[in-house]
């Protein structure tokens, strides 16, 4: 039972290392990925059950054992597949945008606002005082909305350069010369900056290997599973 | 890349590892063991597993640290953290197995586990000892640290590598201490046994087994707050996002150090059989440093989360809410201060130490790195790049500063030697010289934020005073035994009537600011406000205090109790005057706080109804569910005063030695006890003698009770089991005593203890308040039903395990019947001789910290017959006293006396550092109030005055305060 575990494993990164047919076979295999943990988990308690009834609580501990390691091989090959990037979609929606400083403290202000509001309702500040703080509250969140417009904006320039870019690049046209670094670090089109909204939508489009159709970054020199040479930016790949 | 390179070498590891796992049957003993076999390499494959926790946890570290720069490593990190969590599961399981299926060779099984003891024992002695507790406390951590980085998918993206990077350090840590200093798969070094040595049911293992489990799950919480602000701090991300992500985990910390602490009281009362439940034993202390940290931190972010200030201050507050859970377990098992329940000595300590110095020390080069950042400066590039130039100067010189203090301490540890502790000292003072010289680096700040002394957040800085003097207190006291051991060689004891008589007007003050806090506005109170607010506060309290002084004596509670001074001269007659009028003190108290949580909800409520136009029942619900922390917070305020009347009772308290024959009765408290008989019973473990007593009042029947003692097989030897009877006015709690098989003769102790089940019954209500403050705030409408019953989902489900984790334990043990070392009993005839009996502490060796008034063992026994001896040959209190501590030092005293410098310093230190503390909080105060016009940082003055015009934004504003209103409605 416990010598089971490596092979099962094997079975699971077969899986994963071909992430599914396209169009309807897609669906599919999406419900099963959703309810493949939940199913997993329940297919094991059973198995638990039914050892712990038929011969004992100790083979019953084994194969929990069994299972926690089995949870640390998988999990450890995850980490392996997120490193080379082979990683299912669902985590790479990890990178998501979260609120900028200027949000959170806009947030923190009508908050504040809010409180003033409900202190003045029971009567546990002065009509005056709630004037003179209630005009500074709002004040600062208006300041901070002004904030988070212009950042966005900002973001939302340095988004859509992205995007000419890719496409332009896309279309074989020569790059400009733009921040290498921001590219990067930032591969699909995601900034590690507090991201831009819909900078997601606007990524730019992977490259497929000539030799093998494998789906590789826009800037790899590389393919990432056969190592041919995708020949697209000659000078990127001295440096 | 080396991290891929060494994942796949720990992955081949541990797959070959695996396939070792089905072993040869070895010592068939029963069917079972012949079918599957004894895992052959169950020690070493523990062990390995415990050396891949610490290599994974490392790996954890590199990679969460690589994806603070390089945002693809994150899956990585995140997967590598699952990985450890998950491995630390296994080692749990396989412990478990061990003990299942009987694996004598380990050494922590065959210490703690026999064949005969039942299943569900075997589960419990997993966190029965040192290494397994550990074990246990590492698998807690890896839920905790499991849960957050689940919890933090999508979310603090900036903060999230750091705050798995901090978790995966800390399970190194701990994962560094097991692997080498509490190894629970260390093997026996005689070779396998073919029985174990069973669980020992004294005292010693109760406290072990349910005591400590039950607090692990909030000590072990505060490591995700901690691991938040390390995140705040490298990333410089100090606004408010850090802490509002912070504050829901800390609050689920503190509930459970809360709950933790409660229970253990509630098994001090039914365990350890001298009838009360905080003695201020280390081990009850160490739980409380946290709690006391924590409850000042989920008080004062408030002030920054309003005001954006002592962000200082919550950094620190937080370090050290996280330092003191390690300092606590450090203290009780490095068995370097003496307790009932401490853990045998071991070099852990040594360990610990490391990862205390490591945690202050990086919490503290962090924070002097980032003050300019978090001191609200934001000044020009040039200034900030001389302050970082100087901090790494003074990093270089803390680094030495810590190598010295390592160096001192390998050569002086286990006795530390005075030179730890002036090094300790001088890397403090070398970080306080160096913040003063960075400091001038940059213009002082200009604060004028808040408007007066009278306003919310001064009462939360006051709180803030309290409750760090309370733990300055406290740790001083707890440590004076390793203090006065290093200066005079001599290790002084402070007893419990020491803690009592100095905590109780620390106590009074935080429960008084506790209620003054709510009726005070943020910024100011103006007069007629002011007035407002309590006068209603004020005449509940007026009404309170005038129904003690009148019907108190005439129900049984005199407002004034006097006691007998712990001092000789005036500073004991002051403490005991003071200490005289407490309860008259404390109930009006009682009365203030309820009027003022009465007020607050009443007012609430009259205002949505009036302004909602919503009915009595709908408004109180609505006023709730809108602001859940604030209003969890005044139910949590309710337990607090409930807990607090129920301390009141001890005041009360009084008990009574009987001796009686089957038949006889005694009057005792207005209630008659009669002794009907004894009977016997007889399991596979144990003999039980019960001894049946029949309990009137006024000729009505009142209960009956069957204290018993319990005679073990295995170990021989007797404990006493408690009966109690629980009553909301008063318990009646029967501790037996001696029964004499021949005479028939069977001595009680009788306590009537006064009010104790409401501080059950107020920890019953704090827990609720806590619930509701925990509560998501998304509401229904906004996020879809299906998000909604996850996010309340995920909420019940880990607040459901917790107390599932909290509680396990103690119901584990309930069902073992309540067990004490306490066999015999203690007589005391005069009140003299209480009074004597209580100044001296048994010194028998094995229960040094309780007084003989409380001590059963047999040598405090015959110290008492002496004792009563030289009373009776008409020798003075205070003569025996002194030659008692004469002959066995003054440890021996249950409040050390007062007649030297040094004796001194016990109470004069932390009041030193306490009223120092108060004249820097007043300095803070009024720095803030400083009238300063124009240095309103965010939004000057004159600006406000520019955009108080209309524009579009204000309509954008409105629709957003609109929103929120129905979100939360």
């Amino acid at each position: 039972m416990p010598g089971s575990t490596p092979s099962s494993a094997t079975t699971m990164t077969a899986a994963a290392e071909h992430p599914g047919t396209r169009g309807a076979a897609m669906d599919a295999t999406l419900l099963l990925r959703r309810y493949a943990k939940p199913l997993i988990a329940l297919a094991i308690a059973v198995a638990d059950g039914v050892v712990i009834w038929r011969f004992g609580v100790a083979p019953g501990m084994l194969l929990l054992c069994a299972a926690a390691m089995l949870l640390v091989v998988t999990l450890l090959f995850r980490a392996v597949q997120a490193l080379t990037g082979e990683l299912d979609e669902e985590d790479e929606a990890d990178l998501a945008r979260v609120p900028t400083a200027a949000e959170e403290q806009k947030r923190a202000a009508i908050e504040a606002l809010k409180d003033l509001e409900y202190e003045r309702t029971v009567g546990k500040i002065s009509k005056e005082d709630y004037d003179v703080l209630i005009a500074r509250y709002r004040a600062e969140a208006k300041r901070l909305m002004r904030t988070v417009d212009d950042e966005r904006a900002a973001l939302r320039g340095e988004a859509e350069q992205i995007a000419a870019e890719a496409v332009r690049e896309a279309l074989g046209e020569p790059a400009e010369d733009r921040s290498g670094d921001t590219l990067a670090a930032s591969p699909k089109g995601k900034t590690s900056r507090p991201p831009a909204t819909g900078s997601a939508e606007e990524a730019p489009a992977r490259v497929a290997c000539p030799k093998c159709d494998t789906k590789n970054d826009a800037d790899a020199a590389f393919c990432k599973k056969c190592g041919h040479r995708l020949g697209a930016e000659p000078a990127r790949e001295e440096a | 890349m080396f991290s891929l390179a060494s994942l796949h070498g720990l992955q081949a590891t541990l797959t070959s590892a695996l396939a070792a796992l089905p072993g040869m049957p070895s010592e068939p003993v029963e069917v079972l063991e012949e079918k599957f076999g004894q895992v052959q390499s169950l020690p070493a494959f523990g062990t390995i597993g415990l050396y891949s926790v610490v290599a994974l946890a490392g790996l954890g570290v590199a990679l969460a640290l690589l994806a603070a720069k390089r945002p693809r490593f994150l899956p990585a990190a995140r997967n590598v953290a699952y990985a450890t969590s998950a491995l630390i599961l296994f080692d749990l399981l396989l412990l478990a197995y061990g003990f299942v299926s009987h694996d004598f060779r380990v050494r922590y099984i065959a210490k703690y586990s026999d064949r005969s003891m039942p299943i569900g024992y075997l589960f419990t002695a997993l966190w029965g000892g040192q290494d397994g507790s550990l074990l246990w406390w590492l698998f807690l951590l890896s839920l905790y640290s499991a849960a957050c980085v689940w919890w933090l998918k999508g979310k603090y993206r900036e903060l999230q590598p750091y705050v798995i990077a901090t978790l995966q350090a800390t399970v190194l840590g701990f994962g560094v201490i097991m692997a080498f200093a509490a190894n629970p798969f260390a093997e026996q070094v005689a070779g396998g046994a073919t029985d174990g040595e069973g669980l020992n049911p004294l005292l010693q293992n109760i406290y072990m087994i349910v005591h400590p489990p039950s607090l692990y799950t909030g000590f072990v919480g505060c490591t995700v707050p901690f691991a938040f602000g390390v995140a705040a701090l490298a990333t410089g991300r100090l606004d408010e996002e850090w802490l509002r992500a912070v504050r829901k985990w800390m609050l689920f910390a503190w509930l459970f150090l809360s709950l933790g602490n409660v229970l253990g009281m509630l098994w001090a009362y039914e365990e350890l059989g001298w009838g009360g439940y905080w003695a201020w034993d280390p081990v009850e202390n160490a739980a409380f440093f946290p709690w006391l940290t924590a409850s000042a931190f989920v008080h004062s972010i408030m002030i920054q989360e309003r005001f954006r200030i002592v962000k200082v201050w919550n950094i620190v507050l937080l370090t050290i809410t996280f330092f003191m859970t390690i300092f606590g377990t450090f203290l009780t098992r490095s068995g370097m201060i003496k307790s009932v329940h401490a853990f045998a000595y071991s070099s852990i300590g040594v360990y610990f130490t490391f990862v205390m110095i490591t945690v202050a020390c990086g919490a503290a080069a962090l924070i002097v790195y980032r003050l300019p950042e978090l001191k609200n400066q934001h000044f020009d590039l040039a200034g900030t790049k001389k302050y970082r130039d100087g901090v790494g100067k003074l990093l270089v010189l803390l680094l030495f500063a810590v190598l010295a203090l390592v160096v001192v301490l390998r050569k002086t540890t286990p006795k530390m030697g005075p030179i730890g502790i002036l090094g300790a000292v001088g890397v403090l003072a070398a970080i306080v010289i160096g913040e003063v010289y960075m400091a001038r680096a940059f213009p002082r700040p200009r604060i004028a934020r808040i408007d007066a002394l009278l306003s919310r957040e001064a009462a939360f800085v006051a709180n803030n005073w309290v409750l760090v003097g309370m733990l300055l207190f406290v740790v001083v006291t707890t440590t004076f035994p390793l203090i006065s051991e290093l200066v005079t060689g001599e290790s002084v004891t402070v007893g419990p009537g020491f803690y009592n008589r100095w905590m109780t007007p620390l106590g009074i003050a935080l429960f008084a600011l506790m209620g003054v806090a709510p009726l005070l506005g943020w910024r100011k109170t103006s007069n007629a406000l002011f007035k407002r607010a309590f006068i209603y506060p004020l005449a509940v309290m007026g009404v309170f205090a005038l129904l003690h002084v009148t019907l108190g004596k005439r129900l049984g509670f005199p407002p004034i109790v006097e006691s007998d001074p712990i001092y000789p001269g005036l500073l004991g007659v002051v403490l005991a005057k003071w200490n005289s009028i407490v309860p008259v003190v404390l109930f009006a108290l009682v009365g203030f706080n309820l009027g003022v949580l009465e007020q607050e909800f009443r007012r609430g409520t009259l205002a949505r109804m009036k302004g909602q136009h919503e009915g009595l029942a709908t408004a109180l619900v609505r006023l709730v569910a809108r602001s859940r922390r604030r209003y969890g917070g005044y139910v949590v305020h309710l337990g607090i005063v409930m807990m607090f009347l129920g301390f009141l009772g001890w005041t009360y308290s009084v008990d009574q030695e009987v001796a009686m024959r089957p038949g006889e009765s005694v009057e005792f408290q207005g209630y008659t006890f009669t002794y009907l008989k004894e009977h016997t019973e007889v399991d596979e473990t144990k003999r039980m003698i019960f001894t049946d007593i029949a309990v009137k009042s006024g000729g009505r029947d009142v209960a009956l009770m069957s204290p018993a003692k319990f005679i073990y097989m295995r170990q021989k030897m007797p404990t006493s089991e408690v009966a109690i009877h629980r009553g909301l006015r008063e318990d009646v709690y029967i501790s037996p005593g001696q029964i004499n098989p021949d005479t028939k003769l069977a001595s009680f102790k009788l306590h009537v203890n006064p009010l104790v089940s409401w501080i059950w019954l107020g920890a019953a209500i704090l827990l609720a308040g806590a619930l509701v403050a925990l509560w998501p705030e998304a509401a229904l409408g906004e996020i879809g039903v299906a998000a909604y019953l996850r996010t309340a989902g995920a909420t019940a489900a880990s607040l459901a395990l917790g107390l599932a984790l909290a509680l396990t334990p103690a119901y584990a043990r309930a069902d073992g019947g309540s067990s004490s070392m306490m066999s015999g009993n203690v007589s005391m005839r005069t009140p003299q001789e209480k009074q004597l009996f209580s100044q001296v502490l048994c010194m028998c060796g094995d229960c040094d910290r309780l007084p003989l008034s409380e001590c059963t063992c047999g040598w405090a026994d015959n110290m008492r017959a002496e004792l009563r001896g030289r009373l009776a040959a008409g020798d003075a209190l205070a003569v025996i006293a002194n030659d008692y501590a004469k002959k066995y030092g003054v440890r021996a005293l249950n409040v050390p006396p007062s007649n030297s410098w040094f004796l001194r310093s016990v109470w004069l230190a932390p009041l030193a550092l306490i009223g120092a503390g108060g004249v820097f909080a007043v300095f803070l105060v009024r720095r803030w109030t400083r009238k300063d016009d124009g240095a309103i940082e965010a939004t000057p003055r004159e600006h406000i005055a520019t955009i108080e015009e209309k524009d579009e934004y204000d309509a954008r504003l409105d629709a957003e305060l609109r929103d929120d209103d129905d979100r939360r409605r």
